[in-house]
């Protein structure tokens, strides 16, 4: 595979990539280096690409891969506060502006969430792939997926909706 | 009618069980127009994954250019780098096989050059020591106070 056919190949997928690292790692810098490595990553192995029935499907996988990779060594590295047992609705006012946004309300819910929950939501929901599809990338059985799906679903919804009638009931 | 019609693939939807098209049709009526009031939350949920569908990667495919750069830049450092040990070790080989080194054939005459240069060291020495004659006065100063 020459360098042209690479491109060519792998040109419709790199924004995926770049979102679904963007879904399970922080920052915009840390998803464009992702994507970056996972990119030049597929091209050394190029010669062995044409194997691979489905590229898109085997170069998702090698992105979800290196970003739960990346995920386990910051973890090793720092300390991490994980607010998952209690509510804190005592926010800073400065906080609670910033996410006054819709958006950034639903992007915090599922920033939440399991690594596992996120994964399925980005790929099914934002990606719109096919369960059979996401059976490839996440090695996963199609009922494990839609139970994770549905899980997900759930809890933004009901995260959602306790936002929305805070201070009301 | 409508309405009943995407409550039926809302509970489907909140099951996993809807399909991408029935997941497009709940999309675009949570895009476009007005939603009821007890279905804001889907309303924020379809309007993200609408908006996340819109990042592009920015950055380029390969970064083929700068990687040759570095490496002929590493390449001609590593020549240069090369040529100057080279050159030195060359140099001073030179330098030592060709200087006299001043070596005396006759014993006699090296005996005798020999002991003009300890001499002259030792005297060296000498002259460096009668400085420290001062030293012995700090030391009497101080046995006249500490006693050991």
């Amino acid at each position: 595979m020459n360098q042209n056919t690479f491109i060519r190949l792998i040109d419709p997928v790199k924004d995926k990539m770049y979102r679904l690292a963007l879904r399970l790692l922080t920052s915009r810098e840390a998803a464009e280096d992702a994507t970056q490595e996972v990119l030049l990553k597929l091209w050394s192995r190029n010669d062995k690409l044409k194997h691979y029935a489905n590229l898109e499907a085997f170069a998702m996988t090698v992105t979800k891969n290196h970003c739960l990779d990346q995920l386990k060594l910051k973890q090793n590295n720092n300390l991490k506060i994980v607010h998952s047992n209690y509510d804190n609705n005592q926010t800073n006012i400065q906080v609670q502006l910033e996410y006054c946004d819709e958006l950034e309300q639903v992007d915090r819910i599922l920033k939440a969430l399991p690594e596992q929950q996120q994964l399925i939501f980005q790929l099914r929901d934002v990606e719109q792939y096919e369960f059979g599809e996401i059976a490839e990338i996440t090695q996963m059985n199609e009922t494990a997926i839609r139970v994770t799906l549905s899980r997900a679903r759930k809890k933004i919804r009901e995260e959602l909706n306790k936002k929305h009638s805070y201070g009301i009931k | 009618m409508e309405s009943n019609n995407i409550k039926n693939l809302l509970i489907k939807y909140e099951e996993g069980n809807t399909s991408i098209e029935e997941e497009r049709i709940l999309q675009k009526y949570f895009t476009s127009g007005k939603v009821p009031a007890h279905l804001i939350e889907y309303q924020s949920m379809f309007s993200f994954t609408a908006n996340a569908r819109e990042h592009r990667y920015e950055g380029k495919i390969l970064p083929q250019k700068k990687r040759k750069r570095f490496a002929w830049m590493g390449i001609a450092a590593s020549i240069v780098i090369a040529m100057g040990v080279f050159l030195a070790v060359n140099n001073s080989t030179e330098e030592l096989s060709h200087q006299s080194l001043g070596t005396i054939e006759d014993p006699e005459e090296a005996y005798l050059k020999a002991r003009e240069t300890l001499l002259l060291v030792s005297q060296a020495f000498n002259t460096g020591k009668e400085d420290l004659t001062y030293v012995e006065e700090f030391d009497k100063a101080k046995n006249k106070y500490i006693k050991e």
